[in-house]
C-alpha cells in the first residue's frame, strides 16, 4: 500500500523547468530513493512534497489524502517530517531544546504560556537524543555540532514530530565514512524498529544500493527510471546519465 | 545549593531595600525631578521589556511598537478626561486597547517575510495612527494633546512622588514577572525557535503566523500598559508618544548584548540609560 503518492507534479522557476511531471509512489515502511545528478530537481521535489513550494500542477496524496498546496506545519501535523540539504536546526538552543521544542508542539503544548518549560517533555527529547547518539552533548549549543552530529540532531528533530514518513535530503552530506557508516545503520534501525517510511535523496550510490528497497532516478526534473536496486543497476539509461557507464 | 539560594536571597533583599529605600532618599537629598526620571525609567523599562518579547525572544524588529504605547495611553487619557470612567477601569482599558491595535497590525505584518519589510510595515502603521490622532482634533484634541487628566488622589504627583512611584514599580515588577513566567514557558521557547531559524519552526508542526502573532498581542498589551503608566505620571498627553522616537528608544532597549544575553534584566537597564540620556541630553533625540 502506497503512504505518499504522486501525480503529474510540476515546477518551473521563470523558464527552467524543474521538476517537469513527477509521478511517484512510495509503499508504507519501505525505504525509498531518489537519485539523480545535480539539478535533477530531486530537491525541489521534496520542497513540492512537504508544501515548502507550491506546485505549478499535480497532485500529491498522503496517506491517502491529497494535500497538495498545505502549508508544512500541516503536513508535519499529518505525519510528514523532514530534513534538508544544508542542515535546518536552531542553532543557538542547546541540542535538548532542539528536541525538547519539537516533542512538546507535537504534544500540543506550544501555547502553554505559564508553565516552566524546563521539565517538559524530557523523558519523551532524551529518548531521540539517545536513538541518534546525541544524549551526551544534550547541553551542548548546536551550533558548535560537527557537520555529523547536525545532521544527526536534525534526523532527531525529524523523529521527535512522530512522522509516518521522513523525507531526508542526503542526509550523509558532508559526513565522514565512519558517519556515513552509521547514518546508514540509522537508518536502517529507524525503519525496522519504528516502521518509519523513508524517502530520501543521496549521491553515495554505495548507501542508496546497500538501503533501498526502491530507487526512483530523475534526471532534468524527469523521472527516468524506476525499480528495485538491481533493476536500476542493469538499466542502460541510468548508466547512460547517472553513472557514468555511457 | 543552599548557599546559592541564600545568596539569592540576599541579593533579593538588597534590591528591596534599595527599591523601597530610594523614593525617600532621592525626595528628601536630590530633588523631586529626579524621583520623576526614576518613575519615568520604570515606564520605560516595562516598555521596553514588552518590545523585548517581539524583538530579543520573537526575532520580530518592530518599529511600529509606539503605537501600542500610545493607543494605551491615549486609550486611558480619553476615558478619563471624556468619560466618567472608574481610573481602574481606565487603566486596565489601555492593555485591552493596545493589545486590539496590536491584532490588527500583527495581523497582517507577521505574513510579511525578511525583518526590513516587516519593521517597516509596522512602522508604516505606527506613523498612520500617528497622523489618525494628530488630525482628528474633533476627539483628540490633535497636537493641543491632552491637559489635566484626572488622576486619583491616592497617586496623585501634586504633592509627593512617592506614591506613584511606588504604583508603577509594583505594576512593573508584577508585569516583569508575568513575561519572566511567559519566556520561560513552553511558549517562550517556541519564540526561541522563531528567532533562530522560522523555517525549520515550520518543519516541527509550528504554524509560524500565529504564535508571531500571539507573541505581538501580548507584548502590545504590556505596551499599553506602559503608556497608561506613562498617562497617570504625566498628567497630560501629546501625539509624540505616538511618533516613531519611542519605538526607537525601545529597540535601542533591547537590541543591545547585553539585553540578548539577560533580555529583561537587560531592557531595564537600557530603559534606564535611555531615559537618562533623553532627559540630560535631549538634543540627542532631536535628530
Amino acid at each position: 500500500m502506497a503512504i505518499l503518492e504522486i501525480k503529474g507534479l510540476r515546477k518551473s522557476f521563470g523558464g527552467v523547468t524543474a521538476v517537469g511531471g513527477v509521478d511517484l509512489s512510495v509503499e508504507d515502511r519501505k525505504i525509498f530513493s531518489v537519485i539523480g545528478p545535480n539539478g535533477a530537481g530531486k530537491t525541489t521535489l521534496f520542497n513540492l512534497i512537504s508544501g515548502f513550494y507550491l506546485c505549478d500542477g499535480g497532485r500529491v496524496f498522503f496517506k491517502g489524502k491529497d494535500i497538495t498546496g498545505l502549508s508544512p506545519d500541516r503536513i508535519v501535523k499529518r505525519g510528514m517530517g523532514r530534513s534538508f540539504q544544508v542542515t535546518n536546526i536552531f542553532p543557538k538552543l542547546t541540542v535538548f531544546e532542539n528536541i525538547q521544542a519539537t516533542v512538546l508542539l507535537t504534544q500540543g503544548k506550544g501555547l502553554s504560556l505559564f508553565s516552566e518549560a524546563k521539565p517538559l517533555g524530557r523523558k519523551e527529547a532524551e529518548e531521540f537524543l539517545t536513538m541518534v547518539d546525541l544524549l551526551g552533548k544534550a547541553e551542548e549549543p548546536a551550533g558548535v555540532l560537527s557537520a555529523g552530529d547536525r545532521k544527526r540532531l536534525e534526523l532527531g528533530i525529524v523523529l521527535a514530530t512522530r512522522p509516518d514518513l521522513i523525507l531526508l535530503d542526503e542526509p550523509t552530506c558532508g559526513m565522514s565514512p565512519t558517519e556515513t557508516a552509521s547514518t546508514i545503520e540509522l537508518i536502517r534501525k529507524i525503519n525496522e524498529d519504528t516502521s518509519i517510511t523513508v524517502l530520501f535523496t543521496e549521491h553515495k550510490m554505495d548507501m542508496v544500493f546497500s538501503v533501498s528497497s526502491h530507487i526512483t532516478v530523475m534526471n532534468f526534473g524527469l523521472v527516468i527510471a524506476s525499480g528495485s536496486p538491481e533493476e536500476i543497476r542493469q538499466n542502460q539509461r541510468v548508466r547512460d546519465v547517472y553513472l557514468g557507464e555511457a | 545549593m543552599r548557599n546559592f539560594s541564600g545568596g539569592k536571597f540576599a541579593v533579593g533583599l538588597i534590591a528591596a531595600v534599595i527599591l523601597i529605600g530610594l523614593p525617600f532618599f532621592v525626595e528628601r537629598e536630590l530633588s523631586q525631578y529626579y524621583l520623576y526620571l526614576t518613575i519615568k525609567i520604570i515606564v520605560w523599562a516595562l516598555f521596553a521589556m514588552s518590545f523585548n518579547l517581539v524583538l530579543g525572544y520573537g526575532g520580530m524588529m518592530s518599529f511600529g511598537h509606539a503605537a501600542f504605547f500610545g493607543s494605551g495611553a491615549y486609550t486611558c487619557a480619553l476615558l478619563l478626561v471624556k468619560t466618567s470612567c472608574p481610573p481602574a477601569l481606565a487603566f486596565l482599558a489601555a492593555p485591552a486597547a493596545a493589545a486590539l491595535v496590536g491584532l490588527f497590525m500583527g495581523y497582517f505584518s507577521v505574513r510579511i517575510r525578511g525583518i526590513f519589510y516587516f519593521a517597516t510595515l509596522t512602522l508604516s502603521f505606527a506613523q498612520l495612527l500617528y497622523i489618525l490622532v494628530y488630525k482628528w482634533r474633533s476627539f483628540t484634541y490633535g497636537d493641543d494633546g491632552i491637559q489635566g487628566i484626572p488622576v486619583p488622589e491616592m497617586l496623585s504627583t501634586l504633592d509627593t512622588y512617592v506614591n506613584y512611584y511606588f504604583f508603577a514599580l509594583a505594576v512593573t515588577l508584577i508585569c516583569f514577572y508575568i513575561l519572566w513566567r511567559i519566556v520561560r514557558s513552553p511558549f517562550g521557547l517556541m519564540l526561541r525557535t522563531l528567532r533562530e531559524n522560522p523555517e525549520r519552526s515550520s518543519f516541527i508542526g509550528m504554524n509560524v503566523n500565529n504564535y508571531r502573532l500571539i507573541a505581538f498581542v501580548i507584548s502590545a498589551s504590556f505596551s499599553g500598559g506602559a503608556g497608561a503608566l506613562y498617562v497617570f505620571l504625566e498628567t497630560s498627553l501629546s501625539p509624540d508618544v505616538l511618533f516613531c522616537r519611542p519605538s526607537a528608544r525601545a529597540s535601542w532597549c533591547s537590541s543591545t548584548p547585553f539585553s540578548r544575553r539577560t533580555p529583561n534584566t537587560g531592557a531595564s537597564f537600557w530603559a534606564l540609560r535611555s531615559s537618562l540620556s533623553f532627559s540630560f541630553f535631549p538634543w540627542a533625540w532631536e535628530a
